[in-house]
């Protein structure tokens, strides 16, 4: 398991949770099933969860409970989803949110 | 405290009120502004932004639309600032024979009218719209219609209307309307002092009919509540405003085959894509006063009418959802008027879901009135004085 990943602590019970296998942009990677999308990807390093759509800059966490929609991504037959509040389950394929073209400014994709 | 004058006092600084303000500063009048809130701080910033024609009764209703339009195509280049203008068309979808039927009588209403309106086949809307539901029989195009930001457009008159000297009150609420001796307006009390005027529009929107008792008249006009879904950006759905044909229905209070609840909220489908990458999704109708809550039954409703017609949005996220209030008349026509009764009282208001689309028509004409000028369209169906001739 990652080093960032809290393991010893009051609330947490010792192999309480089951080990599942996902992938982040196609790269395999472990976490607890049933913890959300970002704390697996915290867990492992990743805050980078989405490019911004317009300006490509990046987003992460913010608010952490489902409000400021800042930590969508986008999973494979669920469309996009908070990090936040999404939980995590075996063999998930979550991609970052990207930035995307401007239809209507005409604006191009990078 | 101070007392000032002015050649008219608008009451009102939404869209209706800002367009006023605009086009009576070109003449150079000396305008001032009294809003009891933030410029576009009630119904401006919690609508959609269209100016359309494809949705208007052929006829006086459409020319009016198309007349605005023309004028907003000269507002962009007018104003100091941007508001998102385009105008991409819009379209109407049909989901039976019947209402292919009911579009096509529609369409060679407008066509005759001149207006560039045509009917849309199946594959035409399959060739534009690749994320529309396969069952959707087809629709209808207005080849001129536009879209702006509506809040946008409003500052845009505003900034534009205050370098040309109009003077804006926010925050500052009308007490009184002062009316001389022979019941012609002479000033308009405020929270922030008295100007004496001799003429003064309502331009107040669902507020109004509290304005007209001040000076002894009842405008008829209710709000009428809608609430607008905003989704995340996301991949683009499309470029141009879609609704629903049987919206013409809802709008104009004719039976729709729709269940219970859908009738109930007076919900159609409104799509409206923006230059933010995402869409803005209405809508809904209610009588329910002042009240401006949102309802989560109203909100399922209108996402379960849109994803009817767009199953990919069933993957895409609401960001949030608002709604406002719409200034009703029962006729589905504004005020646009001179009152008599009243020497020097006008009132512009009451444009239900259409205060974006004709708030250049209305200001124009307003500011014609003012200056007894020939008013760029006739105004006679916009008389306030139509309503009390019906009760007679």
């Amino acid at each position: 398991m990652s080093k960032l990943r809290i393991v010893n602590h009051p609330l947490i019970k010792k192999g309480e949770q089951k080990r599942i296998s996902f992938t982040f942009n196609g790269e395999s990677l472990e976490g607890l099933e049933g913890e959300p999308i970002a704390a697996a990807l915290l867990a492992h390093g990743i805050r980078i969860l989405r490019r911004h759509e317009e300006s490509g800059s990046n987003r992460g966490l913010y608010c952490a409970i489902g409000h400021c929609m800042e930590c969508r991504v986008d999973v494979q037959g669920k469309g996009q989803v908070r990090a936040c509040l999404t939980p995590i389950v075996e063999g998930m394929e979550v991609v970052e949110g990207k930035q995307l073209e401007n239809k209507i400014t005409g604006r191009e994709a990078p | 405290m101070g007392n000032e004058t002015a050649d008219v006092v608008v009451i009102g600084g939404g869209i209706i009120g800002m367009a006023t303000s605009y086009y009576l500063s070109k003449l150079g009048l000396d305008v001032v502004v009294v809003e009891k809130g933030e410029i576009a701080g009630g119904t401006s910033s919690k609508c959609d932004g269209n100016i359309l024609a494809i949705d208007k009764e052929p006829g006086f209703d459409s020319q009016m639309s198309l007349k605005s339009q023309e004028l907003v195509t000269e507002l962009v280049k007018e104003l100091d600032e941007e508001f998102e203008y385009r105008a991409p068309g819009s379209i109407l979808v049909c989901e039976n024979e019947e209402e292919m039927v009911a579009a096509n009588a529609w369409v060679e209403h407008q066509k005759q009218a001149g207006l560039p309106f045509r009917m849309l086949d199946r594959n035409d809307i399959k060739s534009e719209w690749k994320y529309m539901a396969d069952d959707i029989y087809g629709g209808l195009e207005c080849a001129t219609d536009s879209t702006v930001n509506p809040v946008l457009f409003t500052y845009a008159l505003a900034v534009t209307a205050k370098r040309l000297g109009v003077r804006l009150k926010t925050h500052t609420t009308v007490t009184k309307i002062r009316l001389d001796a022979n019941g012609a307006v002479e000033g308009v009390e405020t929270s922030s002092g008295l100007i004496y005027t001799k003429q003064v529009v309502n331009a107040a929107g669902v507020w109004s009919k509290h304005i007209g008792q001040m000076v002894g008249i009842e405008v008829p006009i209710e709000p009428r509540k809608g609430h607008i879904l905003v989704s995340s950006r996301t991949k683009s759905i499309g470029t141009r405003k879609v609704m629903e044909f049987s919206y013409l229905m809802s709008k104009f209070g004719k039976e729709r085959k729709v269940d219970e609840e859908t009738e109930k909220y007076g919900v159609a489908l409104v799509f409206e894509p923006t230059a933010s990458q995402n869409f803005l999704i209405g809508s809904s109708r209610e009588f329910v006063g002042f009240q401006t809550q949102i309802n989560v039954d109203v909100i399922r409703c209108i996402a379960r009418r849109a994803i009817r017609f767009f199953p990919v949005m069933k993957d895409i996220p609401i960001l949030r959802s608002y709604c406002g209030l719409r200034p009703w008349t029962p006729d589905h026509l504004p005020i646009v008027s001179r009152v008599e009764e009243v020497p020097g009282f006008y009132i512009a208001a009451g444009h239900e879901g259409d205060g974006i689309s004709l708030a250049a028509i209305t200001g124009k004409v307003m500011s014609e009135l003012i200056t007894d000028q020939k008013t760029t369209i006739t105004t006679d169906p916009l008389r306030y004085d139509r309503f009390q001739k019906t009760e007679v």
